[in-house]
């Protein structure tokens, strides 16, 4: 009996050190360019998204600014519960950013995003806004250099239309990416909540020492799709 | 896996048939003060609470900025994990045939490799290493001539062989190793054999998770 206690133990000890190791794959080999597509829609395209639509709370609330109850009603509409902060002078609003007047008819800055980029805002009427960037990054936002951004947003109570982007950004490495709005970027309006557009296509070109080229197609329900060139 | 459990089936029923044969030589069992015993575990206790690669570096963006060669890195690269089991040496005196304490150390080890994916070359790797010195008392409820049953329960410290902290006092900053609180409970555990016998006991803990054999000698 004990030779048999004996075996079985000897065995299991050749079982733990045979199991002595073990291997698991953590990450599979990702996508690259949609990661990149990914981070660069998170931190310069949504902020064109959210400025267009402070700058459209922005001028509806100029208009109604003296009466408090009405201009919170407002706020409501166009950023759900989130915390709002309203001053003639500017506004500020949890996750969308702030929005400050310039002095100069209907031309605004805005703050929004991680990045904490600065964007001018024209609002051109007939609720169209352009929206502008050009800013060098400082060592306390990030290591990045030089984020440059166009774009022509309409809005509307139903939704937001991006008709035209263009974005530049050069990373701590010199790497360029270059973001350009092949077919405009649809989007619901987000009324408190984050939303992806639910249509459009956006060129992607990467060069420097990383070189890529791809587009990213916007489906609904937040998908994204890689279409290699 | 399903060799293991195999494996845990066939122990378990060899263990209950020798001990309906030890029932009949109760009152020879002689106790022996003194025990060595050898252990390893499947699933190693700190690796299962203590630490997570899932947070190397590797992947890991600055929020606010957006790194390109980092993603470009990221997404050509792959990481593995390899985890020794948790392997245990002791030193155990029974007081009586009830209580014995016990005194041992563990070693449990874990690296996160990251590679390269288009030649499988090793790019980095970090690790965690722990060292436990613990004390465990052991409370045996069945007692016969090859067969014991019992219940234990055991506190220690982990030191880490791969991480420090720093302290400070008024002279300079010195570096230590990180500690940790390091406990065991086994609830079933069970020791066949006479000098030289082996055990397998059930527990959770900081040592290991689940489950975990080993061999002793006594004298």
């Amino acid at each position: 009996m004990r030779k048999y206690i004996s075996i079985l133990f000897v065995s299991a000890f050749s079982l733990l050190v045979s199991g002595c190791t073990m291997y698991s794959d953590k990450d599979s080999v990702g996508s690259a360019s949609m990661d990149l597509a990914r981070q660069m829609y998170a931190n310069t395209v949504s902020p064109v998204l959210y400025v267009a639509e402070l700058a459209d709370f922005y001028e509806a609330y100029l208009e109604i600014w003296e009466d408090r109850e009405a201009s919170l009603l407002l706020a409501g509409e166009y950023f759900g519960d989130s915390t709002v902060q309203l001053y003639y002078q500017d506004v500020t609003v949890l996750l969308w950013g702030r929005i400050s007047q310039t002095g100069v008819g209907h031309f605004y800055l805005a703050e929004s995003g991680d990045m904490s980029a600065t964007y001018s805002v024209t609002a051109e009427g007939d609720r169209k806004y352009r929206i502008e960037c050009e800013q060098i990054g400082t060592e306390y936002y990030g290591s990045w250099k030089k984020l440059m951004t166009y774009a022509l947003v309409l809005v509307s109570d139903s939704g937001i239309l991006v008709d035209r982007l263009e974005i530049g950004y050069i990373d701590k490495d010199d790497n360029y990416v270059q973001v350009g709005c092949v077919e405009p970027l649809k989007s619901r309006r987000m009324k408190g909540h984050f939303s992806m557009p639910y249509s459009g296509l956006l060129d992607f070109k990467v060069s420097g020492g990383v070189s890529d080229a791809f587009s990213v197609r916007f489906q609904p329900k937040g998908l994204m799709e890689i279409q290699n060139n | 896996m399903k060799k293991y459990i195999l494996f845990v089936f066939a122990l378990w029923i060899s263990v209950a048939a020798s001990g309906v044969e030890t029932r009949r030589t109760r009152s020879t069992y002689e106790l022996n003060r003194h025990e060595f015993a050898l252990s390893g575990a499947f699933y190693p206790g700190r690796y299962a609470f203590g630490y997570d690669f899932d947070f190397i570096p590797r992947t890991y963006q600055h929020c606010g900025s957006i790194n390109v060669s980092d993603i470009y890195l990221s997404a050509s690269t792959y990481a593995k994990e390899k985890v020794t089991n948790s392997w245990t040496f002791s030193y155990s005196y029974n007081f009586s045939r009830i209580f014995a304490l016990q005194a041992g150390v563990t070693y449990e080890g874990g690296w996160s490799e990251c590679y390269r994916a288009e030649d499988d070359l090793l790019v980095s790797s970090i690790s965690s290493q722990f060292l436990t010195p613990m004390l465990t008392a052991r409370f045996s409820w069945l007692n016969r001539k090859y067969v014991r049953m019992y219940s234990s329960i055991g506190a220690g410290m982990s030191v880490s062989l791969s991480s420090t902290h720093y302290v400070t006092d008024d002279n300079a900053v010195h570096e230590r190793p990180d500690t940790y609180l390091s406990l065991q409970v086994t609830p079933v555990g069970i020791s066949v054999g006479k000098q030289l016998y082996g055990f397998v006991e059930v527990g959770v803990g900081t040592i290991y998770l689940g489950g975990c054999f080993g061999i002793g000698y006594r004298f």
